[in-house]
């Protein structure tokens, strides 16, 4: 099987589960209770789903990562620039790989 | 009572809203700029290994569109190798995509003034920018309009990212691609603090679920540390909410 098919098959696969969580929750969302509470819990829920995501990627971070995290997280904290704060992390990112390949 | 359209006192899909449909949309195209920008950025990264294993650009593209996941998109390109198995691409999907299932039910009440048609149809660009962009917006906006046109555009760059990609992938190095690939994380980090910032949620859910996820990483299979820390997040979320308040005039 060329990887042209195997990329085919996968991408019917992918795009049917996505589409299919996407509208699963779409229903549930639409016939769940109008109280605010859980409409409010509903709304934390995929921030935690997020969290859980980057819980095990904080865990294994090298130093310059984390470094590149903090400078993102502090500059969106401190100016609410999404973007700003991502380039500045990217660039520590990598800035690593400049400092490394001076000091070779 | 308020009459914001994002209080719970009315329902958050009402078109009943400050602004029209063209503003809606530009004021929506507007706030996904940044995200859409990062998004193309990460495009060029998907473009580059999908030439790097030998995937057709238009294929790449297609990819994209159908799918609209990175995090699932990322994942497969790794599974591609012989032997390849449908049945662990499916299970992997599954378990990457139940953040979309989350979305979608937090996205619901949003649409809930349109036709099931539009609302399945808008369900094709639900994506992690699309759903913080949406609920992170104050504005008294047509959140269907917003949530779309927002969407659309993030699509729109992930999908001209990963075309750029593949024609620029012979340029990229390895190493800085590997870099850049954390960038991911600090995507998605960024992401958080952007919907914490802008609604009453608090840090305490997704920092339990981070921190038990991560604990959970070091003694069981990651999937199984991934839904338990979104149980324990979401337990801290319904237990620490605070209590619903009867409005009485």
């Amino acid at each position: 099987m060329s990887i042209d098919t195997r990329f085919l098959i996968a991408i019917a696969i992918m795009a049917s589960i996505a589409f299919g969580c996407r509208v699963a929750g779409l229903i549930v969302g639409t016939y769940l209770g109008d109280s605010r509470k859980l409409r409010q819990f509903l709304d934390i829920l995929p921030a935690c789903a997020m969290g859980a995501v980057l819980g095990p990627s904080l865990g294994a971070m090298t130093l310059v990562q984390s470094i590149a995290l903090l400078v993102s997280a502090a500059v969106h904290l401190a100016t609410s620039r999404f973007l700003l704060a991502l380039a500045l992390g990217t660039a520590v990112l990598l800035s690593q790989r400049w400092i490394v390949s001076m000091t070779v | 009572m308020t009459t914001d359209a994002n209080s719970g006192n009315g329902k958050r899909g009402d078109v009943r809203s400050g602004h029209s449909r063209i503003q809606s949309a530009q004021l929506g195209v507007r706030r996904a700029s940044p995200l859409a920008i990062s998004s193309g950025l990460f495009g060029i990264l998907y473009g580059a290994a999908c030439m790097s294993l030998g995937i057709s650009p238009t294929l790449a593209a297609l990819s994209c569109v159908l799918i609209f996941s990175g995090a699932v998109q990322f994942t497969v390109l790794g599974m591609l190798a012989e032997p390849f198995s449908a049945s662990a691409i499916a299970v992997s999907s599954l378990l990457i995509c139940n953040r979309l299932f989350l979305m979608g039910i937090s996205i619901a009440d949003h649409l809930r003034e349109r036709s099931w048609v539009a609302r399945l149809l808008s369900m094709t660009v639900l994506t992690d920018g699309a759903w913080a962009a949406t609920i992170a917006e104050k504005a008294p906006v047509d959140r269907f309009v917003y949530f779309v046109c927002a969407g659309l555009w993030i699509l729109a760059l992930w999908v001209a990212g990963t075309l750029l990609g593949a024609v620029v992938a012979g340029q990229l190095e390895p190493d800085m691609i590997t870099a850049l690939r954390f960038s991911g994380v600090l995507f998605l980090a960024l992401l958080l603090l952007l919907v914490v910032q802008n609604t009453s949620m608090g840090h305490a859910p997704w920092i339990v679920s981070a921190l038990v996820s991560l604990a959970g990483s070091r003694l069981m299979p990651l999937p199984i540390a991934f839904l338990i820390g979104v149980t324990v997040g979401s337990c801290i979320a319904w237990f620490g909410a605070p209590r619903e308040r009867m409005d009485v005039d």
